[in-house]
């Protein structure tokens, strides 16, 4: 459960304002499959960033599982960064010159609690991705696809319980999107909360919920159908 | 296996930035290299030194002369034609001092030597006792030197230095032949073997020694000039000298006596060497310090270029002190590269500069183990800036490839 109450975000830029978050009070349940869409400048990376304990809110509170988030120091942030969440990102952030498999072992580097064969695990879960011939590929010899599903194998890698994906199919074609959207749902079919921020909107509409930001302000939320309900949920309080 | 991951991954990056690391790696490296040729160097000069001091004199000993340097000729008259230094006070010495154990009077004399035609001039002639051998460490190369009947015969026989050997019979046996002094022919019974240049800057192989009794006949000096005194404990060798002098001073009063020990003469050189030594070893911390600087703004300068795959590692879980960690085993990996490098080009710079200066260079241990220690000191000392620099940067900032807000 993830728990954000009143939260705001303010960035100053010289003697400029930009308040990107504002009054921000929401509750994503487990296995939920949520999209943050917006403008440009809305807000939803910032809020996705917060979620992940990438950054802190400015003011109000964030709880995971009814764990406030601002008592937690640096390396408390950086453990959930490493075992509560996978992070996914718009331009894969792949380290060049490792190979798939070695790029998805880098978080093992900062478990606390890796497994005693990492390469093993790492194969198995590019294996899982439909990646097991390419482990030995550099990401420059990969397709983004490929590179894409690198970077979700190693988000996956730590077993966490919420996947965050940045734009994740922002630089990809059509059908290639498409494909990851499909794995995206296929991970929260498992279990996986996922919550994608992107401005596609027929990647949004494919989502359960669809949060809509604006000026750093929800404006709107789309929950399921009643005859549609899935895992999770997500309330706007 | 989070160690060997973490190794792999640090070794990978800088092998991709060869150039970068092996700039990271100059300045360290000749830091290094200065400073292990310093102490090979310093070893050598040590070893040279003791080693000269074993030949030339030794511990137990110092001399007392009328004339402060050089060979002088006969022995000093006071002013009333008194002889200074004759032989009897002179012998007469380890009854008036205790703690003296032999006096080995000295005469000393310049003189042209001829074998045929051929002249050296200036060759310096020394009148000997019998334990003459024992007091000064000489090593005969070839024959024998004096017996006890040798220096009471009268026997007209010589024994030379190396030098002298080499220059009046090169490619024969100088035993047996003959030399010519002030007139007289003596008979080469020994070659001494060969002492280099001796502290006070002679060629102590040009040389020619004859039995006391010879160079009495040969220059009838009036005195004795130099007298080598051996004391039974090499501790008190100082304080032994110094009551000598006391001595012949008050025996002559206004005139001075002059003691020179072959272990203060070394001491002084010792002292040389240090300051030389010191002064390379300022050399060696600069350009540590100078590589360490460097070594840090290239990794300052390598990790703005690497600003998002640290942000990317923080969001995979990093902490600030793995950040701060990898950025130092980087920096310890090029110090320890540095270091070996250094070591390597040390031992060759001291043993080329060994053999271009005359100079004599040492291995030892503690050389490159004192290098490495340096290096590596240098290596995290300096990394630790760019280290908490790198763990600093906020994660969001950094996956963006900015580090200001």
């Amino acid at each position: 459960m993830l728990f954000l109450n009143q939260v705001e975000k303010v960035y100053t830029n010289g003697s400029n304002r930009i308040e990107a978050l504002q009054e921000i009070s929401l509750k994503i349940s487990p296995h939920t499959f949520l999209a943050i869409q917006g403008k440009s400048g809305s807000g939803k990376t910032t809020l996705l960033n917060i979620l992940g304990c990438l950054d802190r809110p400015e003011s109000g509170t964030y709880l995971i599982d009814e764990e406030d988030t601002s008592l937690k120091s640096d390396n408390g942030l950086a453990a959930l960064r490493n075992n509560k969440f996978g992070f996914v990102f718009q331009s894969f952030n792949l380290m060049p010159r490792f190979n798939a498999l070695e790029n998805v072992i880098i978080p093992f580097l900062y478990s606390s609690n890796p497994p005693g064969k990492p390469k093993e695990a790492a194969q198995q879960m590019l294996t899982k991705i439909g990646l097991a011939d390419r482990i030995k590929h550099l990401p420059g010899e990969l397709s983004g696809g490929q590179q894409q599903r690198v970077a979700i194998a190693r988000a996956l890698v730590n077993n966490p319980d919420v996947i965050l994906a940045d734009e994740p199919t922002g630089a990809l074609d059509n059908q290639t999107s498409q494909e990851i959207l499909d794995i995206l749902a296929e991970l929260n079919s498992e279990g996986k909360t996922v919550i994608i921020v992107t401005h596609e909107k027929d990647i949004a509409k494919q989502c359960p919920y669809v949060l809509t930001l604006s000026d750093g302000r929800v404006v709107d939320l789309k929950k399921p159908g009643n005859n549609n309900l899935s895992n999770g949920g997500v309330t706007v309080l | 296996m989070k160690k060997s991951l973490l190794l792999r991954s640090t070794l990978k990056h800088l092998s991709a930035n060869s150039l970068t690391t092996l700039f990271m790696c100059v300045g360290i490296m000749i830091g290094v290299a200065v400073l292990v040729a310093v102490i090979a160097l310093g070893r050598g000069t040590e070893a040279r030194i003791l080693d000269r001091i074993d030949r030339v004199g030794e511990t137990d000993s110092f001399t007392i002369r009328t004339v402060p340097w050089g060979l002088g000729g006969g022995g000093l008259r006071d002013d009333h034609g008194e002889l200074l230094l004759s032989f009897d006070e002179v012998n007469s010495l380890p009854n008036q001092i205790p703690g003296i154990a032999t006096v080995l009077p000295t005469l000393n004399a310049r003189s042209p030597v001829l074998v045929g035609q051929e002249k050296l001039e200036d060759i310096a002639v020394q009148g000997v006792a019998l334990n003459f051998q024992q007091v000064r460490n000489i090593n005969i190369y070839s024959g024998s030197f004096f017996n006890e009947e040798d220096i009471h015969s009268g026997a007209h026989i010589a024994v030379i230095g190396p030098a002298l050997a080499n220059y009046f019979f090169p490619r024969e046996n100088p035993l047996g032949k003959f030399i010519q002094v002030e007139g007289m022919e003596l008979e080469v019974v020994g070659v001494l073997d060969t002492r280099g240049i001796s502290n006070s800057g002679r060629n102590a192989d040009q040389i020619v020694l004859v039995p006391h009794d010879v160079f009495v006949e040969l220059f009838q000096p009036v005195g004795l000039s130099t007298v080598t005194v051996t004391v039974k404990d090499p501790a008190r060798l100082e304080k032994l000298a110094a009551e000598t002098q006391n001595y012949f001073e008050a025996l002559y009063p206004g005139h001075q006596i002059f003691v020179r020990y072959p272990m203060a003469t070394a001491r002084a050189r010792d002292e040389m060497a240090n300051t030389l030594s010191f002064y390379l070893k300022i050399i060696a911390g600069t350009s540590l310090l100078i590589g360490g600087t460097v070594m840090m703004n290239l990794t300052n300068l390598s990790i703005s270029g690497r600003i998002r795959e640290i942000g990317l590692r923080k969001a995979l879980g990093a902490r600030n002190k793995d950040i701060s960690g990898q950025v130092l085993m980087e920096t310890a990996i090029i110090s320890i590269l540095a270091g070996v490098a250094g070591i390597v080009l040390g031992y060759l710079f001291a043993n080329e500069l060994a053999a271009r200066l005359d100079l004599r260079s040492i291995f030892s241990w503690h050389a490159p183990v004192l290098g490495l220690f340096f290096a590596l000191l240098i290596g995290l000392v300096f990394g630790v800036r760019p280290a908490k620099r790198a763990a600093k940067l906020d994660p969001v900032l950094a996956l963006r490839g900015s580090q200001q807000k």
